[in-house]
């Protein structure tokens, strides 16, 4: 995966986290090691989120991917993501 | 008025929560009340993990798994902390000035809508029933401390005004709230190990009742049956179903699973028979944390889910994990 794909992967996360996190912080900010539940990502929410990481990115997150850890940082999820994808 | 601080050393600001709700726990928030009165008796210094045995009594209701807590008599053995019914008959700002400058707490009913707390999801965007504990209260400055979910809060303000309704005319239509008292002027510091062997005879009497057909395979029964419903009735439904549900079973294993392996640490349970059932209950918590994503995305793109697998395999390590516990425990006589 090049530099500019990694770096639109990682927009398009911090796109889907503004509409679907309902965060307290401001995604554009957001460290990609920082931690989305303290930054008020709710267990609501975070089905939320994982919805639209699934359409968006068309994919599906496997059973063992269905955790709390997976969704806890943008970098956790793109390394999810990343998994899924092979690249 | 000076301020009424019930719990000496309290504030909001650098509050450290019980490890029951740290972030690396599978559910950090389980259901309002039994957050709450974890969180409380955490900041009166006992130990919570002691009372969660009425996990193990848990059922599944057809629309709603049990919504656990604690029993007042249990929390009146372990800790000497006291509940009892409130009786709201004049403004609550007025039983809370009474009580806490008695040294006593109030459990209340509450709405989120002005819970600063629940920022991002229901303050000041939706009236949402939920249970606050009152700790501290300043009625002349207007703040309050209080327990809620995870943590312990302080808010103030038009939130203070809305909450206790402070300024409005009397609204002959507006119930008062349900709440509780919470007495905790005969409260027992007992040791770990005479708390873990009180708790080891607490969870056989709530092992007795246990429901006698598994509470899981009824689950797995009736989702299979509403999936059709749920898919028509759209994600926020679902939303509200799973947390009746799934989160409730979720939540219950995986505080049954760190309360028997609490009594193991403190030698009222073999520690063989608590981790093999810790495990169990904690891979049945995992389970139930996966479901709850796969029943969304099968509501949300109304696809089909065939979950029996899964249900038999959560069903079947409860059905262990409790008889395993059930064979290592005694009803105290």
């Amino acid at each position: 995966m090049t530099d500019q794909m990694a770096a639109d992967r990682t927009t398009n996360i911090r796109r889907i986290l503004r509409e679907h996190g309902r965060l307290s912080v401001d995604t554009e900010s957001l460290a990609v090691d920082a931690d989305l539940y303290q930054a008020g990502l709710t267990s609501h929410a975070s089905v939320n989120v994982m919805l639209a990481l699934e359409g968006e990115f068309e994919v599906e997150f496997p059973d063992h991917m269905l955790r709390r850890g997976v969704f806890s940082s943008i970098a956790a999820i793109r390394a999810a993501l990343e998994e899924l994808s092979g690249s | 008025m000076t301020r009424l601080r019930v719990i000496g050393g309290l504030h909001a600001s650098g509050y450290r929560r019980h490890t029951l709700h740290v972030d690396e726990r599978l559910w950090v928030e389980k259901n309002c009340y039994v957050d709450v009165i974890i969180e409380m008796l955490h900041a009166l210094g006992h130990e919570p993990l002691a009372a969660m045995g009425f996990c193990a009594a848990i059922d599944f209701e057809g629309d709603n798994f049990t919504f656990f807590k604690p029993q007042h008599e249990e929390l009146r053995e372990l800790f000497g902390v006291d509940l009892q019914e409130l009786n709201v008959w004049r403004p609550l700002l007025d039983h809370a000035t009474e009580h806490l400058g008695a040294g006593k707490l109030i459990s209340t009913e509450a709405d989120s809508f002005w819970l600063p707390d629940t920022a991002g999801t229901d303050y000041r965007r939706n009236h949402v029933k939920t249970t606050i504990i009152i700790a501290e209260l300043d009625s002349t400055a207007g703040v309050l401390g209080y327990f809620h979910n995870a943590s312990y809060h302080e808010l103030h303000g038009e939130d203070f005004d809305r909450l206790f309704r402070r300024g409005e005319p009397p609204d002959p239509t507006f119930l008062p709230l349900f709440a509780e008292l919470v007495r905790i002027d005969r409260m027992l510091h007992r040791s770990p190990s005479e708390l873990a062997v009180l708790a080891a005879g607490r969870l056989a009497v709530h092992l007795e009742r246990q429901p006698a057909a598994n509470p899981i395979a009824r689950f797995g029964e009736r989702f299979a049956r509403d999936l059709p419903s749920l898919q028509a009735a759209g994600l926020a439904h679902y939303h509200a179903w799973a947390f009746s549900t799934t989160r409730q079973l979720g939540a219950a294993s995986e505080l049954l699973s760190l309360h028997v392996g609490w009594m193991a640490e403190h030698g009222a349970l073999p520690s063989e028979v608590a981790a093999t059932a810790a495990d169990q209950l904690m891979r049945l918590s995992e389970m139930a944390k996966a479901f709850i994503l796969k029943g969304a995305r099968a509501v949300s793109a109304r696809k089909p889910l065939d979950a029996s697998a899964s249900f038999e395999e959560m069903a079947q390590l409860w059905s262990d994990a409790l008889q395993g516990l059930g064979r290592a425990v005694r009803v105290p006589t």
